[in-house]
């Protein structure tokens, strides 16, 4: 554990058939929020539409957390059924606590075997005592009690949240809470562990609670997009369902696609029109949308991609995490086509990232993709409210009414005004081949060499300042890495400066261009690096060995998903190499 | 026109009758598979043990078929008077959140449509030994009803009432 | 498992695998497999000889749920593959199932080729009007006002395709639609399918409980067909426009003989191809 934080304790709730262990954590982690905690909630599913195996993860604490723990304090199983689903994402230590229905079946042997304490409470019949309880408000209870929960804020929370579904529901629900909180022998388990957990009666102000998806769309917005086109693609799906009001009231729209290769077309077009575009998808959809990606790239027309990374490849694993759509985001599109390749680093950071990336491609007049993956995406944390800085970046240059207008003139920065349709004088024809200066289709070495050069030069030269990367520490140690495993990378580092270690963490942000020189500086005197991603073939301590020049003694830590990397196992990783 | 019209033999009566009866069986155990999956073990039981009578009653008949030489009808040339054979018919109240009363009203409903089959059969055929063996499986079906029913009556229905999926509750907040 | 060679009859349940269907309870897809695997024991095929091919959906979990040959592919290019399986192992018999999302948008563009190559193809759509396994959007073939989905809350405000037109002005040959309350009739019309010398086209109606609630109305308005299948396509698309999207049947039929023109017999050897080079 962490001595950096007084209070930070992993709950699972599990139970299948629609039994609720899912409100039950969604419940927790609202009035974690409301107590003034920060925490970090994901769900696991079963394959089933509805009614299958369902598994609610929190971490909460009274510091900010990034990621989840090594293991779990607490499982609360409502119900046996199909548990080994959950088995190996549920870690629990010998010194664990469970909590079961004794009606429920025996604790299955995998952690029978461990010698766990088993909590036996009858959930089940506490809930029959009381028309329209239900366990998993038991449940509820049981929990909130043991996080030292107030019940009135819980009774406040539980009648908003059920008014809808009718005064018994809502009236069963708190008292199947009230006889949770109630439950003598929780009081008395609390006792017996050895960091009991008071609340704070204070709330933080200005906290936020946020999923990855809605904070992409909120960079997004945020950024200026006001017109959107995609395809339902899981994980993204609920980032765009997140996006379609709020871009109407915002008096832009969102069309949904019959496919990639038509969304990513829609966006061109749409950006084309003068209005920032943007898609949301995942590997399958990203690989579709290649050829027209590098027309962006090729007619120099702003978009933005956001893939949301899930199990590959192919088909793959489409409700667990990786970070293997790397290679296609960064090296995908035919031909040269220097583009930009972001990647959020935690849930905050991905509305930094994606308002980032749209004003770059704003301004740089060309494709940005932005990395997020399925457990940023679709879990929720409690955050503090996010504030950061972004450098000034100018807006997308327009053209005034020029005669003899050159679309593709080449200039310094290798940006040229762009004509939106509906201005005099500057009509031209977007074109993906190669073209002149004003925009001709062309294949002169002259022409192909200059545009290229134009291209390239536009991003190169760009100063990206310092958002780069996000670096903290300082050591003759560094973890190099990207995506959400920063958030294990930042724990493991601080457990380890807890011990009187040194690590430095540099969390890559952007990712193309690379920034060689940056790195290099920041690698100086250091000796070890530990490169640090979830994938198997090692896509980006590939990517750091292409781009970058790194002398120090280099190891990798690289595992697919579905299981998180954990901070734990990090520090496993530092510790062995000494 | 009537079934026991349309049943003309002792053989065709005796397709009709192993039909009805492993489709149900089929029905019975599709549905427990269902209900298996989807985490819902009670009723899931209440639907296995529904499969495994049905299976007994087909294999019965089957006996009693033994040497005879039987049509072949395809499946959409039975002229049941629904759309499927009378025990396997209608999925509307199937629902993932059923609770074994409902299992069991959707059993009762299959089994009386059976019962109505094998006793018009048995009542109204121009054939005796069509009628009399109609007649026969109209009382096993008739057993079957007078089981579920005294099932139903140790059946609290609002115990295991599962209202709605307590995992889909919007968070308002 | 048994194959006719042995002298034991298929059942329909022969044609199914131990696989559990992680469809919801009430899913019209349940109908569907019973459909098309009763449709292939009446037709006793050999298991080894049948390949069902499908893409992405609920629906396209279909393959896994049979014990013939099966292939689950990438979303929307179920057709293609079954194409190149059919175009290299003639011999076989290939299914092609998936849904109305799968086959109509992402799918759209290999549907009409599909149906304009005419191969002996037989190709389940099974139609719930909505994308399931990405949690409840609209499908090409959702009404224009349907406002459940989170993605276009305000509905697609466009205009649905009426998949049995869309076949028929694309080529297809065998065009049908059925319904998952009358699993019989719909075997009947797959059996048929199957024996077609062409594309044919089923358009299965199947209710989705859990995002179309509204499709428990479906078996009070889905009718036959009254006036009979035919094989003249004027007759076919007047009708088919006029419909109301609700009545099964066979509705259209033709044997339509392949373009493809036999080779004229000639035959050579990488030898021969290679003298080819020589000075």
């Amino acid at each position: 554990m962490n001595s950096a934080r007084s209070i930070d304790i992993s709950l699972a709730i599990t139970g299948a058939g629609g039994i609720g262990s899912i409100t039950v954590g969604e419940l927790l982690l609202r009035l974690a929020g409301k107590s003034g905690f920060f925490g970090l909630m994901r769900r696991s599913f079963g394959p089933q539409i509805r009614g299958g195996e369902a598994a609610a993860l929190l971490r909460i604490s009274d510091q900010p957390v990034e990621c989840m723990n090594d293991s779990f304090d607490i499982l609360l199983a409502l119900d046996w059924l199909n548990a080994e689903r959950f088995a190996e994402e549920i870690t629990l230590r010998p010194d664990s606590l469970i909590i079961a229905d004794p009606s429920a079946g025996e604790v299955p042997s995998v952690y029978r075997e461990m010698g766990i304490e088993i909590l036996e409470i009858p959930m089940k019949s506490l809930a029959g005592e009381t028309p329209g309880g239900r366990p998993n408000m038991v449940a509820l209870g049981l929990l909130a009690q043991w996080l030292g929960y107030s019940s009135a804020s819980a009774g406040k929370l539980i009648d908003k949240v059920f008014s809808a579904k009718g005064k018994e529901v809502a009236s069963g629900s708190k008292a199947a809470f009230s006889k949770g909180f109630d439950e003598a022998s929780i009081a008395k388990a609390r006792e017996l562990e050895k960091q009991p957990v008071p609340a704070k009666k204070e709330r933080q102000a200005g906290r936020w609670q946020l999923s990855g998806n809605e904070g992409c769309g909120l960079g997004a917005l945020r950024g200026g997009i006001r017109f959107a086109a995609a395809y339902p693609i899981t994980p993204a799906t609920d980032m765009l369902e997140w996006l379609s009001p709020r871009l109407k009231k915002l008096g832009g729209r969102l069309l949904q696609a019959e496919d990639e290769l038509a969304s990513i077309n829609m966006v061109i077009g749409g950006s084309f029109g003068g209005v920032p575009a943007m898609t949301a998808t995942s590997g399958p959809g990203l690989a579709l949308m290649l050829e027209s990606m590098g027309l962006a790239v090729a007619a120099e027309i702003p978009a933005l991609v956001v893939n949301v990374m899930r199990g590959g490849p192919s088909t793959g694993c489409p409700t667990k995490s990786e970070q293997t759509d790397l290679n296609v985001a960064l090296y995908g599109l035919h031909g040269d086509a220097p583009h930009l390749v972001l990647g959020a680093l935690d849930h905050a950071d991905c509305i930094l990232t994606t308002e980032w990336a749209v004003r770059l491609a704003e301004a740089l007049q060309t494709l940005a993709v932005v990395l997020s993956d399925q457990y940023l995406a679709q879990s929720r944390a409690l955050i503090a409210k996010p504030t950061y800085r972004l450098p000034k970046i100018p807006a997308r240059n327009i053209a005034e009414e020029t005669e003899g207008y050159l679309r593709y003139k080449l200039t310094g920065s290798g940006v040229s005004p762009m004509a939106i349709p509906g201005t005099a004088l500057n009509m031209y024809v977007a074109d993906g081949l190669e073209h002149t200066e004003k925009g001709k289709p062309s294949s002169t070495a002259g022409d192909h060499q200059s545009q290229l050069d134009k291209r390239d030069r536009k991003i190169s030269s760009f100063d990206f300042g310092d958002h780069w990367a996000d670096i903290r520490g300082q050591g003759t140690t560094a973890i190099i890495t990207w995506g959400s495993t920063s958030g294990a990378v930042r724990e493991a580092a601080g457990r380890i400066a807890s011990s009187g270690g040194a690590v430095k963490v540099i969390a890559i942000r952007l990712l193309l261009p690379a920034s060689p020189a940056k790195l290099a500086a920041e690698l100086h005197g250091v000796t070890r690096v530990l490169v640090v991603e979830q994938s198997h073939s090692r896509q980006f301590y590939l990517y750091l060995r292409t781009h970058y020049d790194i002398t120090a003694e280099t190891r990798v830590f690289a595992r697919p998903g579905p299981l998180l990397i954990s901070p734990g196992e990090i520090v496993q990783q530092i510790q062995d190499w000494s | 026109m009537s079934m026991s019209d349309k049943i003309k033999d002792l053989d065709t009566f005796l397709v009709y009758s192993i039909t009805l009866e492993e489709e149900a069986a089929e029905r019975h155990d599709e549905l427990a598979d269902m209900m298996g999956v989807h985490n819902n073990p009670e009723v899931a039981a209440t639907f296995r043990k529904l499969a495994h009578y049905s299976r007994l009653h087909a294999q019965e008949i089957r006996d009693h078929a033994k040497g005879r030489d039987l049509p072949v009808i395809a499946p959409w040339d039975f002229e049941w008077e629904g759309a499927e054979a009378p025990e396997s018919g209608d999925m509307s109240g199937v629902n993932y959140l059923m609770n074994n009363a409902q299992a069991l009203q959707l059993a009762m409903a299959n089994e009386q449509r059976a019962f109505d089959f094998y006793d018009q059969i048995g009542r109204e055929s121009q054939v005796p030994e069509v009628a009399a063996m109609a007649a026969e499986f109209a009382i096993e079906e008739k057993e079957h009803l007078d089981l579920l029913r005294a099932w139903m009556d140790k059946t609290d229905a609002s115990v295991d009432e599962k209202h709605f999926d307590f995992d889909l509750v919007k968070m308002t907040d | 498992m048994s194959t006719p060679g042995d002298n034991v009859v298929l059942k329909f349940k022969d044609y199914k695998s131990e696989t559990k269907p992680i469809w919801c309870p009430g899913c019209g897809d349940f109908a569907v497999l019973n459909a098309i695997t009763k449709a292939l024991a009446q037709l006793q095929l050999p298991l080894q000889n049948v390949a069902l091919i499908s893409g992405i959906g609920c629906s396209s979990r279909i393959a896994a749920y049979t014990s013939v040959y099966g292939f689950h592919g990438v979303h929307g290019r179920a057709l293609p593959l079954a194409t190149g399986l059919k175009a290299a192992r003639d011999d076989m018999t290939v299914l092609v199932a998936g849904g109305d999302g799968d086959g109509l948008s992402i799918g759209g563009n290999h549907f009409i080729h599909a149906c304009r190559r005419n191969m002996d193809l037989t190709y389940i759509m099974m139609d719930n009007e909505v994308y399931g396994m990405t949690k409840g959007q609209a499908s090409p073939t959702t009404a224009p006002d349907w406002e459940k989905s989170k993605l276009t809350p305000e509905g697609t405000g466009v205009r649905s395709f009426k998949p049995a037109v869309l076949a028929l002005a694309s080529g297809a040959s065998f065009i049908a639609r059925g319904f998952s309350g009358d699993p019989n009739d719909l075997a009947r019309m797959i059996a048929a399918g199957i024996e077609h010398k062409g594309f044919s086209f089923i358009q299965a109606l199947s209710v989705c409980p859990t995002y179309r609630p509204e499709h428990a109305e479906w078996k009070n308005q889905v009718n036959k067909f009254t006036t009979g299948e035919t094989d003249n396509p004027i007759t076919a698309v007047t009708r088919m426009v006029a419909d109301d999207g609700m009545s099964t049947g066979i509705m259209y039929q033709r044997d339509i003989p392949s373009l493809e023109r036999p080779g004229n017999g000639e035959t050579g050897t990488l030898a021969d191809f290679e003298s080819e080079f020589e000075l």
